[in-house]
This record gives C-alpha cells, structure tokens and sequence, in this order.
C-alpha cells in the first residue's frame, strides 16, 4: 500500500464512522466558537463559592473544565477555612456525578415503589450511558463536552439523551402539580423538616411558605445536635449561640471530648486555629489538653490525655472552679472520673498560669444525661479564667452581614419526638423533607417509619436515595450545590460576619431543579405567590438589601461583587457576652439505660471523621479512606480494648453480637488501644437501610472491574440505641446506652470490615522496624 | 549508591539542579490534626481510582498520601501521633535502579517520575521502596467508576491502566501548568503561586510546597528549623520531604 492508498482508506474509513454516527445519534457538536463565554477547552475556570456538606459555611472554589466541574478546593483567605478544605468537602463532587443521583422528579402511586415513569427515565439513561460513556471513550467524553441533560442548549449527547430530556421535561409540570396539591391539602397541617443546608435566605423562604399556609415554621433537623451546648452557653454566656472559640490566640486548650478538629460544626475552622496556636506566633507554642473517655483524633495531637469515666468530664471541669462557684476537690474528682489525680492537679496548674485559657465541652460530654451541667461547668471554667470576650478565649459572634440569613437553630429530640408523634396521630397533612433523612436523627427505638406512614403526602427534595426518599410520595431531585444559588452563614463563631454567596458553577447534570424554584412555583400553583419568579430572581432581590458601598466611585453592587469573591465578611465580634460564673451543684451523675451485670459495656458512638453528619456514607471516596485512627473503611466496626479482645479471646475481624435491650448488631472486631476496658465505640451514621449502593445496609451492587458482589455495610449504631433524652435540653442521649458483646465464633464477611493496611512498617524489610523505632516513636508529643 | 547518582548525571540534596529548581515539601507534624482533608483531595486531583470494600480488604486500594496512627503505651497513659506519608521523591530513591525499563526515573528538578506507558508491572520498584507509596493496578480501575462518576476525573492527569504502578507525582501536572503560565508571561515562577493538592486542602499549613534551592522560599527557610528531620534517613534515600516534629522545641 502506497501513501496514496493509504489517504483513501483514511478518509474513507473516517467518512464511515461519521456517517454510521449520524444514522444512530442525533449527536450535537457544539462549535467552540459559540461556547459559552467562559468556557475556554482545556483551561479551568474558577467560581468563587461556598461549600454547603455540613454547616461550616466554608468559602470554596469551584474549578470548572468544560462544564464539568472537577474539584473543589478552599477559598483563599476565606475566615471559616482560610484556603483549606476537609475531606468531606473534597469529596462533594461526587455528590454532583454520583451513579445513584435522581435523574428526574419521580411521582410514586405506591410509596416505597419508583414510577413506571421513573423507571422507564433509568433505563433511557443507563442506554445513553452505555452508547456513550464506557471506559474506552471514557477520555474522549471528557474532552468533548457535556453529557448533562439538565439544559438541551449545550450538550453532547445521542437520541436517548434527547428522550431522557423530553421525559423529565413533561414529568417537572406534572411533580410540581402534585406538590401544589399537596400543598393545599396540607394547609396548616404541613410539616416542613429540613437540614442544615437549608439556611440563610433558603430557610427565609421555606418559613415564608410555612407563613403562607399559616403552618408551622420549618424545622431544622441536625442529628445528634448541639441543643445543650445551647442551653448551657445561655446559662452562662447570656444567649444560647454557638461562640467563636479563638484557638489562634489561646495558649492553653482544654478540651472535654474528642472531636473538634475532625467532625465538629466546622472542622475547617478549629483545624485552623489548632495549626495557628501551635506554630504561628514566634515565641509561643499553645497547650492542648483533652479529657475524655475514648481516646481518639484529638487526644492524638494533645499534650496530655486525662480519661474520665464516660459522662463524668464535668467533675473534672469543677475541680477546677473555685469552691465558692461549686468547684469540687481533686481528690473527689479523682474518684468520681476515676482520673489520676496528680493529671487533674497538673492541669490545675496549667489552668491557673497559662493565659489566655479556653474551655470546649465536645460531643462525648453532649450525649449524655448530664450534658447540661457538665457543660455549664466547662464554659463556667472560661468565665473563671477571665477568658470571655477575650482573645484567645470565647468571643460573641457577630450578627451575619444579612439580617434574615441568621444561622437557625436546630430542634431539639424532644421538640422533634412531638413532631413525630404529631405524625403518627394523624395531624399532619403534608410532609416536605427538605434535604433531610430524619431518620439520621432518631434512633431505631422510636418507630419513626410508623409516625411517617400516617402522614398522607410526604414529598423529599433530595439529591441521593436515603431512608427519607424512600418514604416520599414525591421525589423532587434537588440541584447539588454545586448547580444552584443559595447563601450561608457559618453555624459557629468565626470571628467574623461571614455572608457566603452560592453560585452554580454548572448546570444542573441530570434533570433536577433547585428547592427554591420548585417551590416558588409550586406555592404559585396553590395560591400562594411568594413573589419571586425563581431562585435566582429570589436571591438578587435578596441581596439586594445590602447597600452598594458609594463611598468609592464605581463600586460595584453587593451582587457583583459577591459573586466575584464568594461573599462577604466583615471582621467584627457581637455584643460582648454578659457572662456570669454560675453556682454549680455537685457533679450530676450520668444516667445509663440497661443493666450492668448483663450489659457490661459503655456503648461510644463516634462521630467519625469519615461519615461526619450522614452525607459522607453515601460517597464512595469517604467510605473508602481508612479512619485517620482505626484505618477502618468501607463502613462500621466495634472498637474493643486489647485486655477486654484477649479476655473475649477476639482478634481483629471477628465477629461479634453487639446488643443492648433495644436492638442487636452484628460487626467486626478492630483492636483498639484508645478505650477503657468496658466501653467500645461504634462509628455513627456509616449506613443507611434504603441508601446509596455505597452505604446500603444490604449490598448487592457489582463492581465492574472485579466482578465482585458489595456485602453491604450492615445495619447502622442506631439500631442499639435507648431513646434516653437529656432532661433539661431535650436532647438525645446517644452515648447513655450500655451493650453486651458476644463472640459468634466466625469471622465478618469479607468487605464487611475493612482495614486499610497499608504503612511503612508494613514494609516487609527487617531493618525498619528498628529505624521505626528510632526515628519515628521517640518523638517529643508533650 | 551515590556511584549511581553520579552515573546518571544527577545530584544529591546539597547540589545545584539543572532546571534551577528542586521540588520538596515539608510536613510540619505540630500542626496536624489527622484530618485527612490532604487524601480526598490528591484522590480528586489525580484521579486515584477506587477499590470497592473486597479489593480495600485485599490491599489494593490507593491513597498516593495517607494518614498513618502510631500508639505507644496503654490506656490511659496512652500516646499516639499521625504522621502523612507519600512518596518521598528520594534523591537516591531506591525504587528507580531496579526498574528494568526505566519506567520511573528522576528529573532534573528532582521528581521522581513514572511513565505509565513504559511501565510493565514487575512490582520491583515496590519491593524495593522503603516508605510503601507505591500502588499497583490490580484491575482496570476504569471500570469502578459507574456511569458518570467518570466525570469528575481530572483531564490533566492520566488515568492509569491495569497492570501499572503509581504513586504521588507531587502534582506535576500543577508545576508544568505554572511552568507554561510563567512562560507565556516571560517571568520567571514565584514561590507559592501554586502548591501541590494536599497542600491546598489544608487549613492547618501542615504540608508546604516549594523550591527547596530558592533560599527565600518557605520551604528553604522551614528546612532550617531545629525540628527537621527525615524519614528513614539513616537509609541514604535523600528524600526531599522534611519533617518537622511535633512537641516542644
């Protein structure tokens, strides 16, 4: 063959490929010379916004490569995260291109039971899927173009694209029909829940359609919340907010339980300040002490780790109060904590020379029956110190820029338990779930399925499957924050007045829509004009309330100039805390639900890292990085202490029987140091019974590359859970349940528990072990 | 091994580059909170493929950086300390020499490189790094990202194939991007106008990036600090990843 003859066979062979295409698709190239404008192939464009997976309000850049958006990192200079991101903030790209994503509203006539409808969607999408996108054209996808078919304007797709487009474009008019019916025949008997990114100026106008059907104002659902921290900062800071605590400044940090810096409201913020305390000031390196019972992420990077005995953290705290404010002797903290008493007199003296001091009482003192005053006394501790409205201590967080976009505060169990029971009595007409799986807030001891069922339309506005979704008469798939407008307020002190700005990057990549538009039109459709045409129309007049800075010829206006830099932020602090050192009572001990003698073990239900507030089970990067300290994955485990594993005969992977009076688990075995000997620790929230096929209770899913069945993550810790309340702030007592824990003789299911084993002494080289040892374990840590 | 440094026209850490530049990070355990926020994002960067539970429990899930938990005593009087490790780009790196077809290599400007496609999966370079960073492909990772999970793979990194091993690049993609940005603008690359992913994901400044031969960047002047020190040192690797420790001092 010659190079002519070669040319022919080219061109011939290319005019075939491009001839067979145009039989089989209607493929639709868009010329780059009519792109959008800020779409320039294969260069990233950057939107300032914020991200919304937890309520840190965290500012974030959102880089955007030919309409697809890749990764997000932390904003520059943002004062929640200062430029950083967590993982779960990382991760939340594949909330955008999760497998499992509603691809459309879904009206059910049998609940529990997709639409014929819906089903007949999955499968034009899964055909278009398969035409398009299998690993062989995976690069080529990615260079071409789009394959959303949230907006037909630009895309690269085939016919099923087209169908799937056309489908979802006649079911919208149709969902949004039905929850207007649903609407009216809720009336005042509508119930709307909603999660934490539901906030600022989304909640103003949810609360303005619950003002609209004169029905209750919505309410705000955070599992496992903050309601006795409230209680106990308004009973000595004055008013019932979540402060700044300004680690950045401080020289000694107490904390009583473990997870600040990891999962705590805004892990971002806290992991920020504990760098600045230790190594940004020259000449000093701040302290950090814990006390706590499990020994986890925290006590890691502590100073000094004082264990107490599960919900006896405040004796510690009273020891350390003068005896005229109710402060107790070491020698009865001692017994009553069971702490050492020369650690307790340590950091007495630690306490009483180094400041400025703060006092943080974490989740560990929260779940208990006696949260209330333990936490008074720990905040009485910054009150004692002179640490209030004080750098490096306790600082008011100011009012958020927007006076409407204040951060709401979360219900407590008991207020939700009322809902719940108005629900299985038959008063409420309609339920909205507003991204929110209220079944992450109660545990399985309270028949939150039976209270639900009663109610006659239940609609989810949801961008994944959970056990919420499952419920729905209704599913209205949400637009990920990544593809919407939206504000935010951080749900913490940051130190300053933080108004984030939320802007879609891209377009929505399936066919849902934002909360907002949807339930503009939809309360339009019932009577009720809300007075905005849409989402975007409602934020701009809503920022519109901000003031245009004339002070400087050509300033822009608050919109623009927000959407240019994520928001906006002021320095300032609020109104100085009228803090009073509280008289205490004696230590109140805590209150646990089953007997000891058959019962004999504490039940720590950890909030970890990895599956933080619920959303990060259902992705697939979370589930599968091991936990920075048991190196689990790939869902739950029991954490056990090496004496009480070699009394039970355990070794890590065995299974075991987890049960309390309420409810049994079966799990597997890790060996844990950091626990005393009749306490193990369950990790919260790593599945759910109808979730994603990556946090699914049951499995089942196949992976492609290995043809291997998922075991499934098993059944959550809240299956063990007594519904034991907090008395004085209504909140849920996760951690006052005891269990028992019996070998069942047989190892867990491969892929039930994973370890990640991977690490340098791994390393199968004899001399490691010793340069380990040398190198690596001496090191100074306090 | 310094015989071979020599051979191959390279130098060790005290040495001037070719490039003018030599690439090192430094890890400031002090500030560490274990958070993890550095793993999830080099998985996002660089298109880390996942494993799936069975697989993870076989080992053969990928994390190019990764959080390590050491203990040392007993409850209560119990210590523990994170430590991230990834490829400590050696300047004497142990896992080039044994690779027979040259699939990783050191650059000038001291990485140490793999090329995917020349890579034929013998493992040595595995068996032969002391720090365990290195991954193998067991599978077409490809297939484990259901449709359109696939989107979010980042267009400037490859996405590698079964039977190939992998590890932290120091996100060379970002130094060639600036590298060419600096160039269209005729200047030369400030220190700090990019970092690695781990690095930008991380609101404590545990990990910072930079010229370890421009003496005004930050990571020529933390290197100096009396808390230095690197892993496994006493092998004669030469990384070019410092450590500083944790505690007072």
């Amino acid at each position: 063959m010659d190079r002519r003859d070669f040319l022919k066979l080219s061109g011939l062979t290319a005019s075939t490929l491009v001839l067979g295409g145009c039989e089989d698709y209607h493929a639709r190239l868009e010329a780059y010379a009519v792109r959008p404008e800020d779409m320039v192939p294969g260069m990233p464009t950057y939107f300032a916004t914020a991200c919304e997976m937890c309520p840190a309000a965290c500012g974030a850049m959102a880089r955007v490569v030919e309409g697809r958006v890749l990764k997000l990192e932390g904003l520059p200079g943002h004062p929640v995260n200062h430029g950083g991101l967590c993982a779960l903030g990382q991760a939340s790209v594949q909330m955008e291109y999760h497998p499992d994503r509603f691809y459309g509203p879904d009206i059910r006539t049998t609940r529990g039971q997709p639409s014929t409808e819906y089903l007949a969607l999955e499968r034009t999408v899964h055909e278009a899927f398969a035409s398009t996108s299998r690993p062989t054209k995976l690069i080529d996808n990615m260079k071409v173009g789009v394959m959303s078919f949230g907006k037909p304007d630009f895309k690269l797709g085939d016919r099923k694209w087209a169908d799937a487009h056309a489908q979802t474009a006649r079911t919208w008019p149709a969902a949004i029909s039905r929850l207007a019916r649903g609407l009216t025949s809720g009336g005042a008997a509508t119930l709307i829940l909603v999660g934490h990114q539901i906030r600022g100026h989304r909640h103003a106008l949810l609360a303005d359609l619950a003002t609209a059907l004169k029905a209750p104002a919505p309410v705000v659902v955070e599992p496992f919340g903050d309601d006795a921290t409230r209680v106990a900062n308004a009973a000595v800071y004055g008013r019932p907010e979540l402060p700044t605590y300004d680690l950045a400044n401080s020289e000694l940090v107490i904390l009583f339980g473990d997870d600040l810096f990891t999962s705590g409201l805004a892990p971002t913020y806290y992991t920020w300040g504990y760098g600045a305390m230790r190594r940004a000031r020259p000449d000093i390196r701040g302290m950090l002490v814990v006390v706590g019972t499990r020994f986890g992420e925290a006590a890691a990077v502590a100073d000094a780790f004082i264990a107490v005995r599960p919900g006896t953290h405040g004796a510690i705290a009273q020891a350390l109060l003068p005896s005229s404010s109710g402060g107790i002797s070491l020698a009865q903290a001692a017994t009553l904590t069971g702490a050492s008493p020369d650690q307790i007199e340590e950091l007495a003296l630690l306490y009483r020379t180094l400041k400025p001091v703060l006092a943080i009482g974490g989740t560990e003192v929260a779940a208990q029956t006696n949260a209330v005053p333990a936490l008074a006394a720990i905040a009485a501790l910054n009150v004692a110190a002179g640490s209030v409205n004080r750098a490096g201590g306790v600082l008011a967080p100011p009012p958020p820029p927007i006076a409407d976009m204040a951060p709401p505060a979360p219900a407590s169990y008991r207020v939700l338990r009322q809902w719940a029971d108005s629900m299985a009595a038959g008063a409420i007409q309609s339920l909205l779930l507003v991204n929110v799986d209220p079944f992450l807030a109660f545990p399985d001891a309270y028949d939150l399925q039976g209270a639900i069922q009663k109610v006659p339309f239940i609609a989810s506005f949801s961008t994944l499957p959970d056990d919420g979704t499952a419920m729905a008469d209704l599913i209205v798939p949400d637009s990920t924050f990544l593809e919407r407008w939206g504000d935010s307020t951080p749900a913490v002190g940051v130190g300053a007045a933080v108004g984030n700005l939320i802007q879609p990057p891209v377009d929505p990549f399936f066919a849902s829509k934002p909360v907002e538009d949807v339930i503009l039109a939809a309360a339009k459709e019932a009577g009720h004009d809300l007075g905005h045409a849409d989402g975007e129309a409602y934020f701009k007049a809503m920022w519109a309330k901000l003031a245009p800075d004339t002070s400087v010829p050509g300033t822009q206006s608050p919109w623009v100039k927000a959407l240019r830099v994520g928001g906006i932020s002021r320095s300032a602090s609020g109104p100085d805390y009228d803090a009073h050192l509280p008289i205490l009572t004696a230590p109140v001990a805590p209150a646990f639900r089953g007997d000891p003698a058959t019962r004999p073990f504490h039940l720590v239900p950890v909030r970890s890292t990895k599956y933080r507030n619920g959303l990060g089970s259902a992705l697939p990067w979370m589930q599968e990085w091991g936990d920075p300290m048991v190196t689990g994955a790939w869902g739950g485990w029991v954490e056990i202490n090496p004496k009480t594993a070699a009394r039970l005969e355990l070794n890590p992977y065995d299974e075991v029987k987890v049960e309390s009076d309420r409810g049994s688990l079966l799990l597997g075995v890790v060996i844990y140091p950091g626990l005393p000997e009749d306490a193990v620790a369950i990790p919260l929230n790593f599945s759910r019974v109808c979730g994603t096929r990556y946090d699914s209770a049951a499995g089942g899913s196949v992976w492609e590359a290995t043809q291997k069945v998922d075991p499934g993550r098993g059944a959550d810790v809240r299956a063990l859970l007594e519904e034991v309340i907090e008395p004085r702030s209504g909140q849920l007592a996760w951690g006052a349940t005891r269990v028992s824990v019996t070998p069942t003789g047989r190892q867990v299911p491969p892929g039930k528990l994973v370890l990640v084993s991977k690490s340098i002494q791994a390393q199968e080289n004899p001399a490691l072990p010793h340069v380990i040892h040398r190198e690596f374990k001496v090191w100074p840590i306090g | 091994m310094a015989d071979w440094i020599s051979d191959k026209g390279l130098q060790t850490a005290t040495g001037p580059r070719a490039a003018g530049r030599r690439w090192g990070l430094v890890v400031d355990l002090d500030r560490c909170t274990g958070c993890g926020g550095c793993v999830i994002a080099c998985h996002a960067e660089n298109n880390l493929a996942l494993a799936g539970p069975l697989d993870t429990d076989q080992g053969r899930s990928f994390d190019w950086i990764r959080i390590e938990r050491y203990w040392d005593g007993e409850y209560p009087d119990l210590k523990a300390q994170f430590i991230p490790i990834m490829c400590q780009q050696c300047e004497a790196a142990p896992c080039e020499p044994v690779c027979p077809v040259f699939a990783t290599y050191h650059t000038a400007e001291g990485l140490n490189a793999m090329v995917y496609n020349r890579c034929i999966g013998t493992r040595f370079c595995e068996n032969n790094d002391p720090y365990n960073v290195r991954y193998f492909n067991w599978f077409e990772p490809a297939l484990n990202w259901p449709d359109p999970l696939a989107n979010q793979l980042n267009p400037a990194v490859t996405v590698r194939s079964r039977g190939v091993m992998e590890k932290c690049t120091f996100c060379v993609q970002r130094i060639r991007d600036h590298e060419e940005l600096a160039r269209i603008e005729g200047r030369v690359m400030k220190d700090g106008e990019f970092t690695t992913a781990c690095a930008q994901s991380c609101s404590a400044k545990v990990l910072i990036f930079g010229d370890l031969d421009d003496p005004g960047s930050e990571v020529s002047q933390l290197v100096q600090s009396d808390r230095r020190f690197r892993l496994f040192e006493s092998l004669g690797t030469e990384p070019v990843v410092y450590y500083l420790k944790g505690g007072q001092g």
